[in-house]
């Protein structure tokens, strides 16, 4: 019985630890996709001069996991202009943000874009992509970092810390 | 209309639906910050009574543009934008320069959002005055704004495509938009060219018979008609004026080249939900007056 119960609590901490281990990691991976995201937007709208439904339609397909989802359901929104492109612009981060534990500095980031995308003359747009864009490479460095220091913390801390608890308890 | 009723927040839309019902004459809806929206018909204004602040603007133009205002970058500079539909929306607030030229117009907040007729006018007796033993007669339609010059170019261009190649030239995207799509007819569109570029790669590459313009407005775009009309191709435009005079005053054209650059001329007036086609030879001579009227269909 004593076995199975250490077992358990050294399991359970363990697991703990990989989860919150697989936050940092997503969260950094989210943050590289929307660098890459914006930059092709960028892209779009210097030289193919899409309109903003189309470009989100097309980086659908072209993309790949969550960004694509989130690119086809804002496609799909502004073709059917049932709501405004900043209220499905704030659904669509907010479920971002669940799902790949953004910070709330991600998420004010990434929520004001929505307020100006599309509402700037091309030279002012690529400005102001530009400036979200060095601002998420600096989120993206910190994540880069947090997932290197907090890495052994999370995945032997929460073993040890399992060992530690069945040692006392036990 | 839906798509003019639907760049409008929702609270406006309640208001103008109701004046929907004579949309054929509605003309303009004119949008002015910290103003209510004016309605211009025909015949008559009327003022609705929500005032529009400046984040409407801001939301009206966003759904012209179809967040997409990047797109319309150079047109913005001109003071104008073109939404589906052909509706021509003409802009102003604070332009901004850059070495003396336009760089951009910001604080959008005047609109006039100016209804295209989706009507296609009956043009036979027009065009049997247009054609000569071989080919058409050059022509210029005179008329000052808002007489109907884009509709009637529009028709004469619709009715003429089932006999002769035709190039038509929509620079602004308003003639093209709402041209009926009926099979076998000739006529090829190049949009959001500059006219005197475009009529020089139609001649180039499109060996058309008749080429139509909309508003010339510069001694380039009389250049370019001239070319094209040495090349033997015919050319139908319309400029902006009340008599041939005006025409003859402009300063686009000099001296040599007004000088018989059209055989005919079209001198067009209003008469309530009809038309009177004045024609004049090239001296200036009037020939005869014609009644137009549109098609029992709204297309």
């Amino acid at each position: 019985m004593k076995v199975l119960f250490s077992i358990i609590i050294i399991l359970s901490t363990s697991l703990y630890g990989f989860e919150m281990y697989r936050k940092l990691l997503n969260r950094k991976k989210i943050l590289f996709s929307w660098i890459d995201l914006l930059r092709r937007i960028d892209l779009e709208v210097k030289y193919h001069k899409s309109s903003l439904p189309l470009i989100f339609k097309k980086l659908a397909k072209d993309l790949q996991g969550p960004i694509s989802e989130f690119c086809l359901n804002i496609s799909e929104a502004l073709t059917k202009k049932e709501k405004i492109l900043n209220d499905i612009w704030h659904e669509e981060i907010n479920n971002l943000s669940v799902k790949y534990s953004l910070t709330k500095d991600d998420v004010k980031l990434l929520t004001q874009l929505g307020s100006f995308i599309g509402s700037y003359s091309s030279e002012e747009q690529t400005v102001q992509i530009n400036k979200v864009v060095l601002t998420l490479e600096g989120h993206y460095k910190k994540a880069e970092e947090n997932v290197t220091k907090y890495r052994p913390i999370y995945q032997y801390g929460s073993i040890l810390l399992g060992i530690l608890i069945v040692i006392l308890i036990v | 209309m839906d798509e003019v009723i639907s760049v409008f927040p929702l609270i406006y839309q309640k208001e103008i639906s109701p004046y929907l019902t004579k949309h054929h004459q509605l003309e303009e809806i004119r949008i002015r910050a910290h103003q209510p929206l004016q309605l211009l018909f025909s015949n008559q204004s009327i003022w609705l009574t929500q005032i529009i602040g400046d984040e409407d603007c801001h939301t009206i133009l966003t759904n012209i543009t179809n967040y997409s205002l990047y797109r319309y970058d150079e047109q913005i500079k001109q003071g104008y934008l073109t939404m589906k539909g052909g509706h021509r929306v003409g802009l102003a607030g604070e332009v901004v320069l850059k070495n003396n030229n336009i760089s951009y117009m910001t604080n959008i907040t005047y609109m006039n959002i100016r209804i295209a007729k989706q009507l296609i006018y009956d043009l036979t007796q027009v065009i049997q005055k247009l054609v000569k033993r071989q080919g058409l007669y050059n022509c210029c339609i005179i008329g000052p704004p808002q007489v109907g010059k884009t509709t009637f170019i529009r028709s004469l261009s619709y009715e003429l495509s089932k006999q002769y190649k035709t190039f038509l030239i929509d620079e602004r995207s308003e003639l093209s938009e709402t041209m009926p799509r009926t099979a076998f007819r000739m006529i090829d569109i190049l949009k959001n060219c500059p006219k005197h570029i475009a009529v020089t790669m139609a001649i180039r590459s499109m060996s058309p018979e008749l080429i139509v313009v909309d508003e010339i407005g510069s001694n380039q775009d009389v250049i370019a008609i001239h070319d094209a009309m040495n090349a033997g191709v015919n050319v139908m435009c319309t400029i902006h004026g009340y008599h041939k005079e005006d025409i003859d005053n402009k300063t686009i054209f000099n001296e040599k080249q007004n000088l018989f650059l059209f055989d005919r001329y079209i001198i067009l007036e209003r008469k309530k939900d009809e038309m009177l086609a004045q024609f004049l030879n090239a001296e200036g001579k009037k020939l005869q007056s014609i009644e137009i009227r549109p098609y029992e269909s709204i297309i």
